[in-house]
């Protein structure tokens, strides 16, 4: 948490792409940890979709799996569907060879 | 002013010898010849040879006269003008050769051929033949004829010299900058701004309370305040000079100073970036180069970098100088550059830090919560009458000017009338030099009373002769204090062939001009600077716009090229050559300056807020639509590392359009592939992979070798998920013959494959790239995409499931990103960090 709180402060006044992804992991940690898995669901889930937009982050494909299961949870069909459709794009992308370990 | 020996026959050529030797003196150079011991052709063999030796020209005039062989030690039996002009030759002096025209009229007696004066006639051919070659500068018909070829062929020369002096300055300047580069722990920095020592007068109590008033714990700023010439920045440089040794004002306990920086906007200037660069000077080297890197860093705001300024400063005790500071103070009494303001703020603000000292005609606008950590000592009186009678006796130390020695009270009274005001005595001292005989009251008599010190510093301008005011209006348009060669090369397209180190050296005597030994650099008083910039007409052949267009042609000839840059310090003849071209309102001209300053250098080691200024001020004052796009594209590259991205997108925009309106293919690449990378760090990939194709297809119209812009597009690829096209970018770039010897191309090529595997999700193809990359990075320390290749590396390791070796990586982007004070960076390896 302290870190992804940290990467925020570095990466928030700087107003480029990263800015929002970062935002958003912070908010999924506060909300997992107050138990409010709803909220967490659709941060993770927006999180995941624009880490898409870069490369300098690690790609989003646990975080968007576990979107997708905590939207299950709490029957946010939109946005699980959100959650999968991004990790379909994903795999698409990666359309030269398949990942070698995980 | 040059040491010319003048040779030639002397019967035959007596008129012809005249009226050189008058137009040289005219031009005031020192002329040696025979007319100065025996004017005849008999003369000293060995005097004439000695004088050849030391004169720095010689100027030989020729007609049809051997001239005297002596008999004796000459075993070759040659002419003393023919044996002066070996000489000259044989010591590689300067030789300017003049012919009488053979075919013009001329008196048979002096025809050796025709008087039959033994071999002469032959020898005389012969020789004039020898002289037709590549030192000839040209062919006489009469004596102003002759006189006026010799004065422009001396002008050449002197500017010949002013060339190769200029070089040797430029060179200097590049050395100078390259130990600037490695400095570190210095216990004084900056310019000091006068060199008082033993030339300052009295003002015991002022010193006191100065000293006093920067010992004072509750003060942060002290400002001393006074109208111009009352000495306000001789008192600051007094107590400073003690301090620098430790030495205080009595009355005040001594204090260990740590270090004193001196700025001053009469000399480098005073802006936030001079105060960081002169600071860093004064730490030791790890907190130098801290320093310097936060300040390079184009992600943190000028707050912080006051900041961290302020911090670094507050381990020690040190004294900043901000002299004459009301020439950076608006109609409201803020400072203008914004830089500087903040840290003066956040100065007040602060527990602790450096004392500032500033000197100012006017008061700094404060406001009331910090005022109070401000404190003034106003200075509203000048020199006491003892004082000013001291300085006066002082002023002419040899009893030369008839001041030394005068009765006390014919001194007091001069004192008393001028106020004591130590400028306005100094001027006086300096006329009454050139006139001895006349007493001090009659002097002052002759001026305006109710305005006395006004009066006689307009006099002590006026009555200079006209070149002596040429050099005083070259230094006041140079605006800092200039070396000889500065002055030498402004006023040469006005005045030709001025004696100006003679000049210089009788305006220092007559304590117009100051002179710093340690600095070899001439300088005004500002009062005088600024009386003599009221003086010049605006426009017209000699005027202060064509002054300072001349002032802008010197500090271009002082440019290094970019390869050379290593500090600030080799970018600052490019900014002063667009800062006089402004003020000559040659805007077209400032903004083709500016263009070639490379963005990205100041981006990476400079103020490149200052730079966007700049591009922003010219904006809309240059016609030139090359010129326009130029701008736009300097104030885009600059935004795009500073923000805000989107005004830099429309900046390139804007750039991109001028420059294809025109056909600049170059610019027009430029400006779009920019544009692609802003658009890539906005998020806005699709622009960001159009714009960045855009630039490459530019790119190979053009036939670039450098700067491409294919890593770029490959990144964007990659941002977007297009991996495969992003390696084949890169793969292209692979087969480029320009990457053998281009290790920083092969970190990018390599960088760029290691982040579309990494997409790929070819985690071993990633990792064996960025290492590639990792290793060519850190054999040029290129620190900046070493910290993105670290986190790439930690993407790497972690898409292999290597936790310890990814975190590893990512703490290293991490640091990396954290020391050199980049946050992007700094924040991708702490993400990263805490997806572990």
């Amino acid at each position: 948490m302290k870190l992804a709180e940290a990467a925020r402060s570095a990466l928030a006044p700087l107003g480029a792409v990263e800015a929002l992804p970062v935002s958003k992991f912070c908010d999924a940690l506060v909300a997992l940890k107050s138990g409010d898995r709803a909220a967490a669901a659709r941060s993770l889930a927006t999180c995941g979709l624009a880490l898409l937009e870069t490369a300098d982050l690690f790609a989003p494909q646990d975080l968007l799996r576990e979107a997708e299961a905590l939207a299950r949870a709490e029957r946010l069909n939109n946005v699980a569907a959100e959650a999968r459709a991004a990790q379909d794009r994903l795999l698409r992308r990666r359309n030269a060879a398949p990942p070698q370990n995980r | 002013m040059a040491k010319i020996y003048l040779s030639s026959t002397f019967e035959d050529l007596k008129s012809y010898r005249a009226a050189v030797y008058h137009t040289l003196r005219q031009m005031r150079h020192d002329v040696v010849a025979m007319e100065d011991y025996v004017a005849v052709d008999q003369r000293p063999l060995d005097k004439c040879l000695a004088d050849v030796a030391e004169c720095e020209v010689y100027v030989g005039i020729f007609a049809h006269r051997y001239g005297y062989i002596p008999p004796k030690d000459n075993p070759q039996r040659k002419s003393i003008t023919e044996l002066e002009y070996r000489k000259a030759s044989e010591m590689r002096k300067e030789r300017l050769i003049f012919l009488r025209d053979k075919d013009s009229e001329w008196p048979l007696k002096f025809v050796d051929a025709v008087t039959k004066q033994g071999e002469n006639g032959a020898l005389i051919d012969a020789l004039r033949e020898e002289l037709g070659g590549e030192h000839c500068r040209g062919v006489f018909t009469s004596p102003d004829d002759l006189a006026r070829q010799v004065s422009v062929a001396i002008n050449e020369v002197q500017q010949k010299w002013t060339e190769a002096r200029l070089a040797r300055q430029r060179q200097e300047s590049f050395a100078g900058s390259q130990r600037e580069a490695g400095r570190a722990g210095q216990r004084v920095t900056g310019q000091p701004v006068l060199d008082v020592a033993g030339q300052f007068h009295g003002r015991d109590a002022e010193q006191g309370e100065l000293g006093r008033l920067l010992q004072e714990k509750s003060a942060r700023i002290v400002t001393v305040l006074g109208r111009a010439g009352i000495g306000k920045t001789a008192l600051a440089s007094k107590v400073l000079g003690g301090i620098e040794q430790d030495r205080w004002p009595a009355a005040t306990q001594p204090l260990r100073v740590d270090g004193v920086v001196y700025l001053s906007t009469r000399t480098n200037g005073v802006s936030l970036e001079r105060l960081f660069l002169d600071c860093a000077d004064l730490l030791p080297e790890d907190a130098r180069t801290q320093l310097l890197k936060a300040w390079s860093s184009s992600q943190i705001s000028l707050e912080d970098k006051a900041e961290r300024l302020l911090k670094a400063l507050d381990q020690g005790l040190y004294v900043i100088l901000l002299d004459h500071l009301d020439d950076v103070l608006n109609a409201e009494g803020q400072i203008t550059e914004p830089g500087m303001r903040r840290f003066l703020e956040r100065s007040l603000a602060a527990p602790r830090g450096a004392r500032v000292l500033v000197t100012s005609r006017v008061p700094l606008a404060l406001d009331a919560a910090t005022a109070r950590f401000e404190k003034q000592l106003a200075i509203t009186q000048g020199l006491s009458t003892d004082e000013g009678v001291a300085m006066l006796r002082e002023l002419d130390p040899n009893g030369r000017f008839g001041l030394r020695d005068l009765p006390q009270e014919q001194l007091a009274r001069a004192v008393e009338r001028l106020h004591g005001m130590p400028r306005a005595l100094e001027v006086l001292a300096g006329i009454k030099k050139d006139k001895r005989f006349r007493s001090l009251d009659s002097i002052l008599d002759g001026f305006y009373q109710e305005e006395l010190v006004d009066e006689l510093i307009r006099e002590g301008y006026q009555r200079l002769e006209p070149g002596e005011r040429q050099i005083v209006d070259a230094l006041a348009v140079l605006g800092r204090p200039a070396p000889e060669v500065a002055v030498e090369f402004m006023v040469c397209p006005f005045c030709p062939g001025l004696n100006v180190d003679g000049l210089l050296a009788r305006l220092t005597d007559i304590y117009m001009t100051t002179y710093n030994p340690l600095t070899s650099r001439f300088s005004l008083d500002a009062i005088d600077q600024d009386y003599a910039l009221l003086q010049l007409p605006r426009q017209g052949e000699y005027s202060r716009s064509a002054l300072e267009r001349r002032a802008a042609e010197y500090y271009a000839r002082l440019q290094t090229p970019r390869e050379l840059w290593r500090t600030m310090a080799d970018v600052e003849p490019y900014l002063l050559e667009v800062q006089h071209r402004e003020q000559a309102e040659d805007f077209e001209g400032a903004a083709q300056a500016l263009s070639r300053i490379d963005a990205g250098f100041v981006v990476n080691r400079g103020n490149p807020e200052a730079l966007a200024a700049q591009y922003a001020r010219l904006q809309g004052k240059v016609r030139d639509k090359k010129l326009q796009a130029l701008l736009a594209a300097g104030l885009g590259v600059t935004r795009n590392f500073l923000g805000p991205l989107e005004e830099a997108v429309e900046w390139l925009r804007l750039a991109r359009d001028l420059a294809r309106e025109v056909g600049d293919k170059e610019t027009e690449r430029q400006a779009t592939g920019w544009m692609g990378d802003a658009c890539r760090r906005l998020g806005r990939l699709e622009e960001a992979v159009t714009y960045s194709r855009e630039a490459v297809r530019l790119e190979e119209s053009l036939a670039c070798a450098r700067d491409s812009f294919a890593l770029l597009l490959s990144l964007a690829l990659s941002y977007r998920g297009d991996f495969q096209e992003a390696i084949e970018c890169c793969q292209r770039l692979m087969q480029s013959p320009a990457i053998s010897d281009d290790l920083d191309l092969q970190g990018r090529v390599h960088d760029g494959l290691s982040l579309a595997y990494l997409g790929m999700g070819r985690f071993q193809d990633a990792l064996a790239h960025a290492r590639q990359a990792a290793k060519r990075y850190e054999e040029i320390s290129a620190r900046d995409p070493l910290g993105y290749v670290r986190n790439v590396l930690g993407m790497a390791h972690l898409g292999l499931g290597q936790l310890p070796e990814a975190q590893q990586s990512f703490e290293m982007a991490r640091r990396i990103g954290q020391e050199d004070c980049n946050p992007r960076v700094e924040g991708f390896g702490l993400f990263n960090l805490a997806r572990l």
